[in-house]
């Protein structure tokens, strides 16, 4: 199996956060959302569009030859590879499916946390395969905040008992 | 602040083979299974349990647990909270629902390939905050087992 290039994997990540956005923006389309879902889903979708743009910028500003990757690059490839293909969100039109058929705002909300987790998984991947200090200090921040979502959706999933 | 006992951070990781022990195991039992499907379904069965056993006998091994000193640890608990609370076998009778009530054996591999996913998004973050080098190392050598049986699962799935 091809070995990933970072621009690939950089292209991964813009992927995953465009469909992060669309999921919540659809989302926010529904009727009958209560209120502290519709402020939190807002956020998310907002964050998202940061994120892609973060990824861009890294594509731009960061010399890719020089970043160094884990001496077992073929197998974190393919590994990286099935985490990416089995995010909740790989299919395409997956995103919009899963905010638009969502049977209530109880399962709308556990899509989101799944995906917020899918991603999380992959960017953790990456984190751990990659040593170029620059990439991973954009990483953990994302990281960071990607962990925030899953927490606040678990809370609103608890406290509000959608 | 708030510490995690290194009783709590092994129970977690105990907990989460043990419920991914029952759900391979009780998947096991269904009669829809390919060959393939069944000889890494009892292949993953067993790794769970050496895993939990790694856990258990790294309980008795390491005596004081050096936790990383610059971490935010109230920050670090919620963390892994979220983690374990979000994870697909949170309970113990999900893992057994998840294996019985999986529609096809398609829909069985994505619920092992999820469970697979969900304890390593744990590991890592409970590597990130632990410095004890036996229990990173044991920890980074599960990680590497998890990651080969989501891959394993995935060819199982992509052939279905």
């Amino acid at each position: 199996m091809a070995e990933f290039s970072i621009n690939e994997i950089i292209e991964l990540a813009v992927q995953i956060e465009k469909k992060g956005y669309t999921f919540y923006n659809k989302a926010l389309e529904r009727k009958n959302l209560n209120s502290n879902s519709v402020e939190l889903l807002k956020k998310l979708r907002n964050d998202e569009i940061v994120h892609e743009q973060t990824f861009k910028r890294m594509r731009t500003e960061l010399d890719q030859e020089e970043i160094t990757l884990s001496g077992d690059w073929q197998e974190v490839s393919s590994y990286l590879r099935t985490i990416s293909d089995s995010h909740i969100f790989s299919e395409p039109d997956a995103a919009i499916k899963l905010a638009t058929s969502a049977e209530d705002e109880k399962e709308l909300i556990e899509n989101a946390i799944q995906f917020e987790k899918d991603t999380l998984l992959f960017f953790n991947s990456i984190y751990e395969k990659i040593e170029d200090r620059a990439v991973r200090n954009i990483l953990k921040k994302i990281i960071e905040e990607e962990v925030l979502h899953a927490k606040k959706l678990k809370n609103l999933l608890t406290i509000s008992d959608v | 602040m708030i510490f995690f006992s290194k009783n709590e951070i092994i129970e977690m990781a105990v907990k989460i083979e043990k419920h991914g022990f029952a759900f391979y195991d009780r998947a096991l039992q269904r009669s829809d299974l390919n060959n393939d499907a069944k000889k890494l379904l009892q292949t993953l069965r067993d790794e769970e349990k050496v895993h939990e056993q790694t856990f258990l006998n790294l309980r008795e091994k390491i005596d004081d647990f050096d936790l990383n000193s610059d971490i935010n640890w109230d920050e670090a608990r919620s963390y892994i909270q979220s983690m374990v609370n979000t994870h697909l076998f949170s309970k113990p009778e999900n893992a057994i629902q998840l294996a019985t009530n999986a529609r096809d054996m398609k829909d069985l591999v994505s619920n092992a390939i999820q469970f697979e996913k969900d304890t390593l998004l744990f590991f890592y973050f409970i590597n990130k905050f632990v410095v004890n080098e036996k229990l990173k190392k044991a920890i980074e050598n599960i990680i590497d087992e998890e990651i080969s049986h989501v891959v394993k699962l995935k060819k199982i799935q992509d052939a279905l």
